[in-house]
């Protein structure tokens, strides 16, 4: 990176935490740090998008559409019914008991168990991701740009802890406006640049005639296949699911929400996501469509993965590498070739020659992609890693070969910004359940607010430190980011039981619901760790959630009538 | 007193209405994106 990079990343990163800690080092109100400041629906909305984009939102979406298109966006889909659901159902119950902790209402509803259980759960799996949201983004920034990644892990981590401490859930939703700002700003930048860099090649229509040839904009699948990844029927189900839990009875969520001034603010905070989430993905993969086809004219290399890194994992002098490079390099010749006549033909609306030449595109395409992963294969082989993927590396490699001098260190600062608002929201929602539903609620009773409020600093302190070890210690176990997903999926599901069992099942009392729980939590466990049926893990969020339900009943029914 | 209770009542209607509203356009926005998501496929195809 060049200087003037350097000076723009530092500059904006510097900014917004100085920024953060500044308009709240005044703050001493426990409410305040704990739940916010009674924020407007406009700061609730980019606070809540904020939370939910990671760096990986950014780094690994993109890659995704390059290399399989952009049938993820259906995934979306369930999400605008979910936040109806909640700004309907969830949000006026929460701000009419006044919560500070989700899990409180747990115990409005049913008893104090089942609200440490859920505590202990949201405990467990997001103490877990805090630090792969530090560690992931990390780990693929150190690698492409050479900086060590004890330093950058250290360095995202202190500047999270130190405007979440001063400042805690208020600093996390000022900072969050400033951080979509520049996330927002820099991915139009580059959404601008793809787009001006194609249209030297060929119009915007017929660079979307060559996506669609090859596979990128297979948006929408109809199929009824459960195999399928990612279906309208899964994306609306599966996604209405787990949105549901994630938004409905994530503390690092509702925390956000919660901040409002009122009912209104936090549901209007809520459908700006509804409304802006899905087109905001669909625009995330578009530029991944459109960075793939701009890898179709101008040449890319074999391997998006770092030079360096494909060194130490491999020979690249040897006669095996050379050949398969040199084999990637033929096909992307002969596409050349099938991408201008298609283009021609498309330009002289000739429709048989431009069915015909479009097979060509198809298949040259085809060829390139096996040659790319043979290549993958060679690597995987010699190095003996299990799966050399390189979409990760798709984006940032597009960002530091291809945008100007200045507007690197301002892609590269979106990236960070987008792992430290996240982490900040997991840090505030972890120190305030600490604090409310054990600290307070269970060892030291009926103190003061200066002293829950120094509680409640300690523990982001704390939470923030463990995630940077965890990020640190992280580089030496393998597929953690897999495993983060995994672990989330075996406890998200039980936890929306409750809370559904809670909502909508009036006669369900508090013993079935925990007994319901247990038995379906180490039901999930048990299914998952004994392989007993060869399941996606996302399906153990439906299981887990059903388990709760039918269960909570069938033991309601057993033990009698709940008591009023 | 009675007139007070009534207006409230009044506001509270016009307010879920206009929430109604709200959650309307919203999902109309969602099917409208799935609709415009699907042509595009099936033109790119």
């Amino acid at each position: 990176m060049s200087p003037f990079d350097i000076a723009t990343l530092s500059a904006t990163l510097v900014a917004i935490v100085f920024f953060g800690v500044w308009k709240t080092r005044h703050d001493r109100e426990l409410g305040e740090f704990l739940k916010g400041s009674s924020n407007h629906w406009g700061t609730i909305g980019l606070s809540v998008m904020a939370t939910q984009a990671s760096a990986i939102t950014f780094l690994s979406t993109p890659g995704l559409a390059y290399d399989s298109g952009m049938a993820f966006v259906q995934n979306y889909f369930g999400m605008p019914l979910a936040l109806i659901l909640i700004a309907v159902v969830f949000v006026p119950m929460y701000y009419k008991l006044n919560l500070c902790s989700v899990y409180e209402f747990l115990e409005h509803r049913f008893d104090a168990k089942t609200r440490t259980l859920g505590s202990v759960i949201f405990l467990i799996q997001r103490g877990f991701s805090a630090g792969i949201t530090i560690y992931a983004p990390s780990i693929i920034l150190t690698s492409v740009l050479g900086w060590n990644m004890n330093a950058t892990v250290i360095g995202v981590g202190c500047a999270v802890i130190l405007y979440t401490v001063t400042g805690g859930s208020h600093a996390v939703s000022l900072t969050h406006k400033y951080q979509m700002t520049v996330i927002m700003t820099g991915m139009a930048i580059a959404f601008g640049i793809v787009v001006y860099k194609i249209s030297n090649h060929a119009s915007f229509v017929e660079n979307l005639n060559i996506a669609g040839a090859l596979g990128r904009l297979n948006i929408v699948d109809l199929s009824l296949d459960i195999d399928k990844r990612y279906t309208l029927w899964s994306g609306l189900l599966g996604g209405f699911f787990l949105s549901l839990s994630y938004f409905g009875t994530d503390q690092s969520q509702a925390q956000r929400y919660m901040s409002g001034q009122s009912v209104r603010d936090s549901r209007l905070g809520l459908m700006f996501n509804a409304l802006l989430k899905v087109p905001m993905q669909f625009m995330i993969l578009l530029l991944g469509a459109l960075v793939f086809i701009f890898y179709q004219w101008e040449k890319p290399p074999a391997t998006f993965l770092p030079e360096t890194m494909v060194q130490e994992l491999v020979d690249t002098e040897s006669d095996a590498y050379r050949n398969l490079e040199n084999a990637f390099e033929a096909t992307f010749e002969t596409q050349q070739t099938a991408l201008k006549d298609y283009v021609a033909a498309l330009r002289s609306g000739d429709e048989e020659r431009m069915e015909m030449l479009k097979a060509d595109v198809e298949a040259s395409g085809a060829e390139i992609r096996e040659a790319r992963t043979d290549l993958k294969r060679h690597i995987a082989d010699v190095s003996g890693e299990a799966s050399m993927k390189d979409s990760d590396y798709v984006f940032i490699h597009f960002i530091l070969n291809e945008l100007p001098t200045g507007l690197i260190g301002l892609l590269i600062a979106v990236i960070l910004c987008a792992a430290m608002s996240s982490t900040a929201s997991e840090l505030s929602a972890l120190a305030t359940i600490s604090t409310v539903d054990f600290y307070q609620h269970r060892f030291v009773k009926d103190r003061g607010e200066r002293h829950y409020m120094k509680a409640s600093r300690i523990f982001v302190a704390i939470w923030g430190l463990l995630a940077i070890l965890f990020a640190l210690f992280a580089s030496m176990v393998e597929s953690l980011i897999e495993a983060v997903n995994i672990v989330g999926s075996l406890f998200y599901g039980t936890v929306l039981g409750l809370f559904l069992a809670a909502f909508f099942i009036k006669r369900v009392g508090a013993h079935a619901a925990f007994i319901a729980a247990i038995i379906a939590q180490l039901s999930v466990l048990t299914l998952y760790f004994t392989n007993f049926v060869e399941i996606g893990y996302l399906w153990y969020n439906l299981i887990a959630c059903f388990l709760v339900i039918v269960t909570s009943l069938v033991i309601q029914a057993a033990i009698g009538e709940r008591k009023a | 007193m009675e007139l007070d209770k009534e207006n409230a009542s009044q506001d509270e209607n016009e307010d879920s209405k206009g929430w109604t509203i709200l959650y309307g356009i919203v999902v109309g926005a969602l099917a409208g994106q799935i609709v415009f998501y699907a042509w595009l496929t099936s033109v790119f195809e």
